[in-house]
């Protein structure tokens, strides 16, 4: 397992400016997150919703130490939403290219429960998002940070060197932007 | 959609701003007028402000969906270790927890077994009291069908598992359609499960959560059950006894709960017979026995709960509206096709499953080994115990097990089948006299009440336990009262009779017989009353002239006491009707059945029955005689008289239908022996089901006859579907299926098919070698078909081998001008024609000519093709031309 302070100084050394520490960073936060996750999905009851907050919050403590200053935090955060992101589209991603392929296996692992779900897919989600980036690339990210990390205004702010006011307002027009892009689908 | 260029979109971050801070009405004013110059932007904005609210809900589930999927993966525990064994990966999930598939990575041999890894690190002491249970339970079950337990644990994070046999097999559902198992193959592997959950239920143990996927059939055919997750111990009342039930309704998956757990009562050994029902439910059907898709758990909960069953044959009636293809694909998947499929589910398989899913625990089948006994009955067509005991059904297993021999014998000798079903009479008569005699009833129902539960194998007891019991107590306790141990002995007697059972019918009768002739003296009516019934068991057995002798003096009784012409006077003629018959006395055996008609025409009210009979035997005496006319108009007469008075839902249809056919065939009236056996056929279907040797005769009848009529494909089509019912109901090995395969051998010849012909007919002997001896008249038929194909093949030293090998069996049996000599000689000769032996064939041919006669056959359209033939090749002209 990682030690704490690796993660603290990479993520000291990347908030200086630092741009190679992120490669290193990105990875050992991937880790963390996979195996809490993995862990909280074991250890729940079946149809209880993990969620991404809880996973990004969890990583946190116990990747860096306490006495990390709030920028810091709010970077790591940022990083952990991207990955999350990215990890989370990926599988979506090649999950519907299998489903295409047709061979995906039938490994249905929780039977039945709960009926069906009316939400929209991770790949849709994600669609949406790089439509978004085209025409407006801020707000996408503080969509990404929003949902997948579960960062408060002022975090957001503080990883995209904007107001939190600005977040505020971004934030609503692109909730707005998605609901319709998502209803319109 | 739109297109935000950069422009627009500024627009619209401004204009969405400012009218979020209007009103409901004013925004649509505001964006109006500001958006005067575009109305598609103003329609844009519009949108995006009385968008949905719950998008922050919709995207959160979208990625914990996800994030379910892609970290609850194999992946998230592969290579880690759980106690001394390495986690390859993840092979499903039960009601407690994970299942993976590991191997132990400290040691030499390289064993894989799967392991369950608990949810939740032990903090409740419940769990790990069940935890510790469930592996104390497992560790004791040791059946072939039982996922062993090897071994168990505490991870280091403090998280129960268990650690066991690991099962490479196929999902038992996916495997019955994999390797395309028919029905009884499926009951078979089912039997075996009911099997390893009564072995279970006997060691104490409930599984609760029995499905598809917790049984895998391995490789070399074990189904195996799996996942004793939420299995407890039972009381010797196989009741719950702990608290943990409503939580069990709340871990198990909710498409298998049954009422009970839904209710959160308590868990039986019931629960798993449900269980057992909803898989057999879908093994039979490839439809679950309630949809569950899309459904809330509280509708769920109430379907479960309060909607019954639709039996598995009437969803895939109701599917085949709406979705041929599936019912197409489901029936293949079971080596077989839709309607024959429903026709199987129908009646007994329907019954089981519903019987076993009923929702009150009271309802339903006591145990599981009631269920796979009543399966047994099934596979063996015995009458199972579910079902309400109903007169049709009975009926049904009762024609079904007792006219095997009659009709094959009948049937294929000269066509000229002949049924009768004294069953009827029977039934009405202890009907009769249970409710007259009022003492006997009261016996009967101490007989009845007087079982013991414990006994019981199922829900109830069956006829043959009621009676055994019922016999033994009448022969033991009521010595005192012999008039009414007389009249229950002779209504036991009957039903024996009716069960087909004619050793402990006749004695029986015998005994009441001896105690009525103690008590009344040789002339009273009841005497005369014993006498019949046993002379009609003597018919059986049989004992002729004891029958003879029996009927005689009961007749002479009657006459005395009732007057000539009472029922009881038809009867005993009747009797003596069908007994003369027997004997072939034709004669005596016209004489008796005419009177025995007479007398019923004047009780044609209230012995409907009775008079169709005597009208059917008297057809029956008539045929043998020749004289098809008036055997027709018998038939008629009868049919007509069945369905006035009991419908045309009566088994007797079925039989009276089928012998009009026969005779109508016989008097060459091809067309209407067709349409008749169509209305048999589906007169069988309805009445006496899918699954009744009757209902293969018939088929046979009907595709003989197309075949007359030189309608090949449906002849061959038909006569395969009989051939088909044949095996399933009456074995492989069956003579019929030998003369099914005959009859297929000659449609096969004529189509051209040589191959095939040959084949079918070298089955049909290899069926005769097993099931008849070697001399026997069907063997030359299949035999002489056999050399007229091996004739057109050109294997003409096999041809002769085998034609004089059926003249010599055929000369056993037969004078030289009968009809099936000279078939077979025809073709013998046809085989000397073409051996260029002229003159031995010509003989042979001209003695066949003139027997055969005019009347048109295919015999005789092959003597005359084998004349032209021989002329031809002689290079003589025929003298006929």
């Amino acid at each position: 397992m990682t030690s704490p302070p690796t993660v603290t100084t990479l993520l000291r050394d990347w908030c200086s400016g630092n741009g190679a520490a992120l490669d290193e960073l990105t990875p050992l936060i991937y880790d963390d997150l996979r195996r809490i996750a993995a862990r909280h999905l074991r250890l729940e009851r079946p149809g209880h919703t993990l969620q991404v907050t809880a996973l990004v919050n969890e990583a946190f403590e116990r990747l860096v130490e306490a006495d990390v200053d709030y920028q810091d935090r709010s970077h790591f955060f940022a990083i952990a939403a991207r990955t999350m992101h990215r990890t989370l589209t990926d599988y979506g991603r090649a999950r519907r290219a299998q489903k295409r392929g047709g061979g995906i296996a039938d490994v249905t692992l929780q039977e039945d429960i709960n009926g069906v779900s009316t939400a929209p897919d991770i790949v849709d989600l994600d669609d949406a998002l790089q439509k978004l980036a085209g025409i407006d690339e801020r707000k996408s990210d503080i969509l990404v940070l929003h949902y997948f990390g579960g960062m408060t205004y002022d975090e957001t702010a503080d990883a995209l060197k904007i107001s939190a006011a600005t977040v505020d307002r971004d934030l609503r027009l692109a909730k707005a932007w998605l609901a319709n892009e998502l209803a319109d689908d | 959609m739109i297109d935000l260029t950069p422009e627009r979109w500024s627009r619209v971050e401004r204009l969405y701003h400012s009218a979020a801070g209007f009103g409901l009405s004013g925004r649509i004013d505001f964006v109006t007028d500001e958006c005067s110059d575009d109305p598609e932007l103003r329609d844009y904005i519009l949108g995006l402000l009385q968008g949905p609210q719950q998008i922050d809900a919709t995207i959160e589930m979208t990625i914990a969906e996800t994030l379910g999927h892609v970290f609850g993966d194999a992946d998230s525990m592969q290579g880690e270790m759980i106690g001394p064994y390495r986690v390859e990966r993840l092979i499903g999930s039960g009601g407690m927890g994970m299942v993976y598939l590991a191997s132990r990575a400290d040691e030499q041999y390289d064993q894989q077994v799967a392991i369950k890894l608990g949810r939740h690190r032990l903090v409740d002491p419940q769990t790990e009291l069940r935890l510790r249970n469930e592996r104390q339970i497992l560790a004791d079950l040791d059946h072939p069908c039982i996922a062993r337990l090897l071994d168990g644990g505490t991870t280091t994070d403090g998280v129960p598992y268990l650690v066991m046999e690991y099962i490479d097999g196929m999902r038992i559902d996916t495997y019955c359609d994999a390797n395309k198992l028919g029905i009884a193959d499926r009951l078979g592997l089912f039997q075996r499960i009911c099997g390893a959950v009564d072995y279970a239920h006997r060691n104490l143990v409930i599984h609760r959560d029995i499905k598809p996927s917790n049984i895998l059939v391995a490789a070399d055919g074990t189904p195996k059950l799996l996942d004793f997750g939420i299995a407890k111990l039972t009381d010797s009342q196989g009741a719950a006894t702990d608290g943990l039930t409503r939580e069990g309704a709340v871990i198990l998956t909710p498409a298998n709960a049954s009422p009970e757990q839904i209710l959160g009562q308590a868990v039986t050994t019931s629960t798993d017979v449900y269980a057992l029902g909803l898989l057999l439910y879908r093994l039979l059907s490839g439809f679950k026995a309630y949809e569950t898709e899309g459904l809330v758990p509280s509708e769920f909960a109430r379907i479960v709960c309060q909607e019954p069953a639709v039996a598995p044959s009437l969803t895939l009636e109701r599917a085949l509206q709406t979705e041929r293809h599936s019912v197409a694909e489901i029936s293949a998947n079971r080596a077989t096709n839709p309607d024959r499929l429903l026709r199987n589910l129908r009646g007994d398989l329907d019954t089981i499953v519903l019987n076993a899913l009923r929702k009150n625990i009271e309802r339903r089948y006591r145990s599981v080994s009631a269920l796979a006994d009543d399966i047994g009955l099934h596979l063996r067509s015995m009458p199972i115990v579910a079902r309400a005991d109903s007169w049709s059904y009975r009926a049904a297993k009762f024609v079904r097990r007792h006219y095997a021999a009659v009709s094959v014998a009948v049937l294929v000798v000269a066509m000229l089948a002949t049924f009768t079903v004294m069953l009827s009479i029977q039934n009405r008569l202890v009907v009769r006299e249970r409710d007259t005699a009022q003492e006997v009833s009261q016996f009967l129902e101490d007989i009845f009440m007087a079982q013991d539960p414990a006994q019981a194998r199922g829900t109830s007891v069956t006829a043959e336990e009621i009676l055994a019991t019922g016999a033994e107590r009448i022969r033991n306790n009521l010595s005192q009262r012999p008039e009414i141990q007389a009249a229950l002995m002779g209504t036991i007697g009957r039903v024996y009779f009716s069960l087909g059972d004619y050793a402990r019918s006749s004695a029986m009768l015998e005994q009441a017989l001896d105690l009525r002739l103690a008590t009344l003296g040789p002339g009273a009516p009841d005497v005369a009353a014993i006498q019949n019934d046993l002379a009609e068991t003597l018919l059986r057995v049989p004992d002729y002239p004891r029958a003879d002798e029996l009927l005689r003096s009961a007749l002479a009784v009657n006459r005395g006491a009732t007057g000539p012409f009472s029922p009881e006077v038809a009867k005993n003629l009747f009797n003596l009707a069908e007994l003369h018959l027997k004997i072939s006395d034709h004669d005596q055996a016209e004489k008796f059945a005419a009177e025995s008609v007479e007398i019923y025409e004047q009780h044609a009210e209230a012995f409907s029955i009775e008079l169709a009979e005597a009208k059917n035997m008297l057809g029956r005496i008539l045929q043998v005689r020749g004289d098809l006319d008036r055997t027709e108009a018998l038939l008629l007469e009868a049919i007509d008289i069945v369905t006035t008075h009991e419908g045309p839902d009566h088994p007797l249809m079925a039989y009276y239908l089928q012998n009009l056919g026969v005779l109508q065939r016989s008097k060459g009236d091809l067309e209407a022996a067709q349409r008749t056996f169509d209305r048999a056929i589906d007169a069988t279907r309805r009445i006496l089901g899918e699954q009744h040797h009757l209902l293969a005769a018939t088929l046979v009848s009907q595709g003989s006859l197309l075949h007359a009529r030189g309608d090949l494909d449906n002849a061959e089509r038909v006569l395969r579907d009989a051939l088909q019912l044949h095996i399933d109901t009456r074995g492989a090995n069956h003579p019929m299926v030998g003369y099914d395969m005959t009859v297929l051998g000659m449609v096969l010849h004529d189509r051209g098919e040589l191959a095939g012909a040959e084949t079918m007919l070298r089955d049909a002997l290899d069926v005769y070698a097993v099931a008849l001896d070697d001399e026997h008249q069907y063997a030359a038929s299949a035999l002489t078909e056999l050399g007229a194909v091996l004739n057109s093949t050109g294997d003409l030293a096999e041809a002769e081998r085998v034609l004089q090998r059926a003249m010599e069996i055929r000369a056993k049996d037969y004078a030289q001008d009968h009809d099936l000599v000279a078939g077979t000689r025809v073709e013998y000769a046809d085989t000397l024609t073409r051996l260029g032996r002229y003159e031995e064939a010509e003989a042979l041919l001209q003695t066949s000519l003139s027997s055969l006669g005019n009347r048109p056959s295919r015999r005789l359209d092959r003597a005359n093709e084998a004349w032209s033939r021989l002329m031809a090749m002689s290079g003589r002209r025929d003298p006929a031309d």
